[in-house]
């Protein structure tokens, strides 16, 4: 069941997908609507998807699963990415970015606490000051800089 | 315009000052790139667009181009000296490369590669710049079923010469399509898929996804599993040791011809690229080698052939979009991001409206691909030692690329929850075998694909026959029904070829 379940959840996209673009107009062959494409890609995606879970793929396609430290790891930074997302633009950049990156250097990395806070600080500082010199502005936050 | 004129033209653009620097800048970047795992050219990409906007439309193609190319030099030294492929287009040459670095060649391998791709990318050039001209001016009597006919090409080929089961390749290729009409309709406005949210009214940007697809879920991919990095190989101490010997330059020269060419065909194809190209030109320098049982115990052709073959493949992958607008692949659906956010739409147009852009872009890449073998060779020892850069700290730095790169297309952090939920979904999605080149393909192809079938049967009151009466959009989907169809026209693709040729790492 493990291999087909992405087929399976394809296919419940491509099913939720039908149901959207059902509602929207189709219009017909002569004058297709803004539900025609969509209509025909997500009975698309159902058939393919379908025919994904019924292919008898290799076990050993794709890359190799993670141990449950490993997704652990990934789910801590997957948590600390939304976070910092969510947190941007009240807060602010550059303090943001160090958190994360104490966040990835010590929590993930096992790099020493005095390299990680010092590598944090320099780091966020230096993107703050060369992406807002090549135009971009990325936000200033609490600091005001 | 003769072509000599129009690569006086090119050169005397190609030729700026602040073009060559912003090429320097390309190559030099595209080097790092190809030599540290994880960050991929893609992303790269992904990831300077915005800071383009500042640049004429010239500047960044040039840069960006460079990125690419100059990725697929730095990943063959890497692939040589660590056995680590920067890219995925280097696999092949870890085969040979590494074994040739353990007998004491390795200066001959990386001066092969170096050479080889060198020859190969002007080969590629030149290919493009006969073949461009005159496919752009064919491209100029195409209409909407032309268009349908060469995007459903298009994808098709995406999905059937990919390296992975071709159900799960058609699936992502729907899923792609769908992801594309997300937004409001082209045509009458209609809100899609935007579930109320005003942030998906103007559709899902294509950097935030494709910084989610090929950087973060590398970041997961780095995290979930630490890599180890095999021994290193002492590297070539002066310029001299990186030539390769008689013998070994009479056993490479046939292969980077080869190479070159089976490069330039395979890159043109959507969906093939590099990789692909690397794949099948090694497996045919195997067939054809009175000894095949010297390759991957350090055969010179094994290093020659791959490397030719990719970047020769980034050469001839500009031709579909500088020539039909039609990108060949991610890096080319990113270019074409590029030329957008400047206003400019590549295509049939762009060589008659803008042939001093045209002409300046084809011969940038003269100007790098000289500029890559001098600074490679001697910086060889340098980048091998940047290879080895410990995990912990390339995690941040592509991790807080992303977040940089998302963020600052509308600066709005939305876009990082977009790439967030991209990399997670192509963690998985790469975990179960599912390639994500068909996807951002589709993505990219989608309104285009959309908007000329919607024409195409208004135009023709309903009547699919439209598209197989014209024809040239006849033959296209004759084209796209032959490999679905027939098995006999993906081996001659030389797909089982490359199928039969293993990666070397797990």
């Amino acid at each position: 069941m493990g291999r087909r379940l992405p087929a399976a959840v394809l296919i419940g996209v491509g099913l939720a997908a039908l149901y959207e673009a059902l509602r929207l107009p189709f219009g017909s062959v002569q004058q297709p609507d803004s539900g025609f494409f969509p209509t025909l890609v997500a009975l698309a995606l159902i058939v393919f998807s379908a025919s994904a879970a019924a292919d008898a793929a290799p076990a050993s396609e794709g890359t190799p699963a993670a141990n449950a430290n490993g997704q652990a790891r990934v789910w801590t930074v997957v948590a600390a990415l939304a976070a910092y997302a969510w947190a941007i633009a009240p807060v602010g950049f550059v303090l943001c970015t160090a958190a994360l990156l104490v966040v990835l250097l010590r929590g993930i990395g096992r790099v020493s606490w005095p390299v990680s806070l010092a590598a944090a600080a320099i780091g966020s500082i230096a993107c703050y000051a060369l992406f807002t010199r090549l135009g971009l502005p990325l936000p200033a936050g609490v600091l005001g800089f | 315009m003769s072509i000599l004129e129009s690569l006086a033209l090119g050169f005397s653009v190609s030729l700026e000052p602040m073009n060559l620097v912003y090429c320097f800048l390309g190559v030099l970047l595209g080097t790092l790139v190809g030599v540290l795992p994880g960050l991929g050219s893609a992303a790269t990409i992904a990831l300077l667009l915005p800071v383009t906007y500042t640049m004429s439309t010239t500047s960044a193609i040039i840069m960006l181009a460079g990125i690419w190319y100059g990725s697929m030099y730095g990943g063959s030294t890497t692939s040589i000296l660590l056995r680590v492929p920067g890219e995925s287009a280097s696999v092949m040459t870890c085969l040979d490369g590494f074994e040739m670095a353990r007998r004491g060649r390795a200066g001959a391998a990386l001066g092969i590669a170096a050479f080889g791709s060198f020859i190969a990318g002007t080969l590629g050039l030149v290919g493009l710049i006969l073949l461009a001209p005159p496919l752009a001016e064919f491209a100029l009597d195409f209409g909407p079923p032309e268009y349908f006919a060469l995007t459903l090409l298009g994808l098709t080929l995406v999905s059937y010469l990919g390296t992975g089961s071709v159900p799960k390749a058609l699936a992502m290729t729907a899923l792609g399509l769908l992801l594309g009409a997300v937004g409001l309709d082209p045509v009458r406005s209609h809100a899609r898929f935007t579930f109320g949210s005003l942030s998906l009214q103007g559709g899902i940007e294509l950097i935030p996804m494709v910084m989610g697809l090929f950087g973060m879920s590398q970041v997961l991919h780095l995290i979930g599993r630490r890599p180890k990095l095999e021994e290193i190989v002492k590297t070539p101490d002066t310029l001299l040791a990186l030539l390769p010997n008689r013998r070994e330059w009479r056993d490479a020269i046939g292969a980077i011809g080869r190479g070159s060419l089976v490069g330039f065909l395979v890159g043109i194809l959507p969906g093939a690229g590099g990789t692909i190209s690397s794949y099948v030109a090694y497996a045919i320098e195997k067939r054809r080698s009175p000894h095949p049982e010297r390759f991957g115990r350090g055969a010179i052709e094994g290093v020659a052939a791959p490397e030719s073959a990719n970047n020769s493949a980034t050469a001839s992958g500009f031709i579909p979009l500088l020539t039909l607008g039609i990108p060949a692949n991610v890096v080319m659906a990113l270019m074409l991001g590029a030329f957008m956010l400047h206003g400019v739409t590549p295509g049939p147009a762009l060589l008659t409206q803008k042939p001093d852009m045209f002409w300046g872009i084809i011969t940038s890449m003269f100007v790098g691909n000289l500029m890559l073998v001098v600074l490679n060779l001697p910086l060889i020892g340098l980048f091998a030692r940047l290879a080895r850069m410990p995990v912990a700290y390339l995690i941040p730095l592509i991790a807080v690329a992303c977040v940089i790169g998302a963020y600052g297309v509308n600066n709005n952090p939305f876009d990082i929850f977009i790439m967030l939920g991209f990399g997670v979904f192509g963690y998985y999605a790469e975990r179960f075998g599912y390639s994500l080149a068909p996807l951002v393909l589709a993505f990219v192809l989608g309104p285009l694909m959309e908007e000329s079938l919607r024409q195409s049967l208004i135009i023709s009151e309903g009547a699919f026959s439209i598209f197989v009466t014209r024809p040239i959009s006849g033959t296209l989907l004759a084209l796209a029904a032959l490999m679905v169809m027939t098995p006999l026209a993906r081996r001659l693709l030389g797909q089982r070829a490359a199928r039969r040729v293993e990666p070397p790492l797990a």
